[in-house]
């Protein structure tokens, strides 16, 4: 049986009187790239520079294939990192910043001559190695810092929130290629990000971070489709949260229960009532509004006071207007207990 | 919006001029044998000969230099370690060591000199020599220069985050600072430098209460030469204000080029 790759256990982290991490512990296996996703605030880059040995943790461990570095300093963990704002060293060009590493670790300059242009190649910018961070785009510097976290063969890749400076049309590109370098070097990485999008497109593994503390975890598809609480809820998808009195009288909600999540797409619309043999909820409502988001459209209804977003594939012919009766069918498996 | 422009324009130029006549006609009279009405009686370099041919002066301008440069290294690399300090280890220093570098500025000189003076001219050996105590005090005069120029320069950089993407690569702190932190403070320090330097190189009135005989930099001399001959003292000045603005060209030119050289670099590309 393998063991974990890397191994948190119940990390805590206090500034003074304020605890930052509560209690921390996850694992992660070899050659998975995980997410760390949260809103601003929650610590999840505080794990991440713990990780890093950047901070030191006030109770708790890391094990590091199967090697306990609490305590050990950044530069004896073997750990590659790429900050929010790259931190490229401006005085020096793209080939020296990608060679410091090596020429720290005493590599023989033949030696690290090939390395970093064998790496500049892998993150396409073989051009650029003359030029100085401040002559490189943001997306070019990105990869820059890439390229310098990964030419020293780290153990583990940690990227802190390494996109949310860059134009959405050169994230998704940019999340691509990292997932690519990734998977063909097979290094375990930890990406840290707020956008719960770029977690579900890049990630084999997500925990999700509230305050501190794990909210909840799983592989995207586990977090999108079933969140267990109302913070996992809101955060991950454009849940409706309801209370669960809503639904009372129409189906079994657990007891303890006191809201439900539903996903906007398992609301079926349609100005034609439903064949209530299907089972699940049924209910009618009133359009308020509706908004286009790209191939599909969000309508909000009112259901006697009480607001439900739905959602439908983009059909010109059968946009619905506001202010029109429609009918709403909600399968009962779909209506997720919240804890 | 014209006519402001004109108006400052005019202003600029009025006290361009208020400054640079008196330079000017410095400059002139220099090379002036006599210049007793309007304009000079007739051109001679005879004066400028006869300083360099003074076995004096190349000695004096070579001391005011050596006790220029000296008190500059030595305050550079205090202010850039007490700096790194508080940057890496003690950030809640720094509101100290801000208050102690810039405190100089409310320190005249001369006082500064008198107190030094009266302190350590009555110890032998190391603190009771006379240029160790011009070069200490030198040190105070133009910290607030050098620091504010490693300050602002810092100020540009993320020192905390190159440290820490440095250590994470496997350099040490102090390496770390030396070659990611140290070559971004080149200019702020260049500058603080030029204008220290030239601080130093006018200084008459501390060197002549603390060095007096014993280190005759180019100002002692020429003050002393004030009352033989006015043409001397004027070839004196020009000489002198060449020889700094000869330094500060040659600095910034090494500066421009070595930016230039990266600029090549790119556009080669």
């Amino acid at each position: 049986m393998s063991y974990p790759y890397i191994e948190i256990i119940n990390i805590h982290k206090s500034y003074g009187s304020f605890e930052a991490l509560k209690g921390v512990s996850l694992e992660i296996e070899r050659g998975s790239l995980v997410t760390l996703l949260g809103p601003s605030g929650c610590e999840k880059s505080t794990l991440l520079r713990c990780l890093a040995g950047l901070e030191t943790v006030t109770e708790g461990q890391i094990v590091l294939d199967a090697q306990d570095v609490t305590g050990f300093s950044p530069r004896e963990r073997n750990i590659g990192m790429v900050f929010q704002q790259y931190s490229l060293f401006p005085t020096m060009t793209v080939e020296k910043n990608v060679a410091f590493g090596l020429e720290v670790a005493h590599v023989p300059k033949k030696r690290i001559r090939e390395q970093v242009a064998e790496m500049l190649e892998i993150v396409g910018l073989g051009d650029f190695a003359r030029r100085y961070p401040a002559q490189l785009s943001g997306g070019q510097q990105q990869r820059a810092a890439l390229a310098r976290a990964l030419v020293t063969n780290p153990k583990v890749l940690l990227l802190d929130e390494p996109l949310s400076a860059i134009d959405a049309q050169l994230r998704k590109s940019l999340q691509s290629e990292i997932r690519r370098i990734q998977k063909e070097r097979g290094i375990t990485t930890i990406f840290v990000t707020h956008d719960q999008e770029e977690a579900m497109v890049m990630s084999d593994r997500i925990y999700l971070f509230n305050v501190g503390r794990i909210e909840q975890f799983g592989t995207p598809v586990e977090m999108y489709t079933h969140p267990t609480t109302k913070f996992a809820a809101s955060f991950i998808g454009s849940y409706n949260i309801l209370d669960a009195s809503f639904f009372s009288d129409r189906i079994a909600v657990p007891s303890g229960c006191t809201s439900v999540a539903i996903r906007p797409e398992a609301v079926h619309i349609s100005s034609v009532p439903f064949d209530h043999t299907q089972g699940g909820v049924y209910l009618e409502g009133v359009i308020r509004d509706s908004i286009p988001h790209g191939d599909v459209v969000r309508y909000s209804i009112d259901v006697g006071g009480t607001e439900l977003k739905g959602e439908i594939l983009f059909d010109n012919q059968a946009l619905l207007e506001n202010g029109q009766a429609v009918n709403l069918s909600i399968s009962a498996r779909d209506i997720l207990p919240l804890h | 919006m014209k006519r402001r422009n004109g108006a400052a324009c005019a202003v600029l130029i009025a006290v361009g001029l208020y400054l640079l006549i008196p330079v000017l006609c410095t400059f002139v009279y220099a090379f002036c044998t006599a210049w007793t009405d309007l304009l000079p009686r007739s051109f001679t370099l005879k004066f400028f000969l006869e300083i360099f041919e003074d076995p004096r002066f190349l000695p004096s301008i070579g001391r005011a230099l050596i006790i220029s440069v000296i008190p500059i290294l030595i305050t550079t690399c205090a202010v850039t370690l007490a700096l790194y300090v508080c940057t890496v280890y003690a950030p809640k220093l720094e509101r100290l060591v801000q208050t102690l570098c810039m405190a100089p500025y409310t320190i005249q000189g001369v006082i500064l000199a008198v107190a030094v003076l009266t302190m350590y001219s009555a110890q032998t050996g190391f603190l009771g020599n006379r240029i160790i105590m011009l070069s200490g005090v030198y040190c105070i005069c133009i910290m607030p220069h050098i620091y504010t120029g490693v300050r602002n320069s810092l100020n540009t950089v993320n020192v905390p985050r190159m440290l820490e993407a440095a250590e994470i690569l496997g350099a040490g702190k102090l390496y770390a600072f030396v070659r990611t932190i140290l070559p971004s403070l080149l200019s702020g320090v260049v500058i603080s430098a030029m204008m220290s330097l030239a601080g130093l190189i006018g200084d008459y009135v501390v060197i002549k209460i603390l060095a007096g005989s014993y280190w005759t930099t180019a100002m002692v001399l020429l003050m002393n030469s004030r009352s033989v001959e006015g043409q001397l003292s004027s070839a004196m000045i020009v000489v002198i204000f060449s020889i700094n603005l000869l330094i500060s060209f040659a600095v910034f030119t090494l500066r421009r080029h070595s930016q230039e050289k990266r600029s090549r670099v790119h556009s080669a590309k």
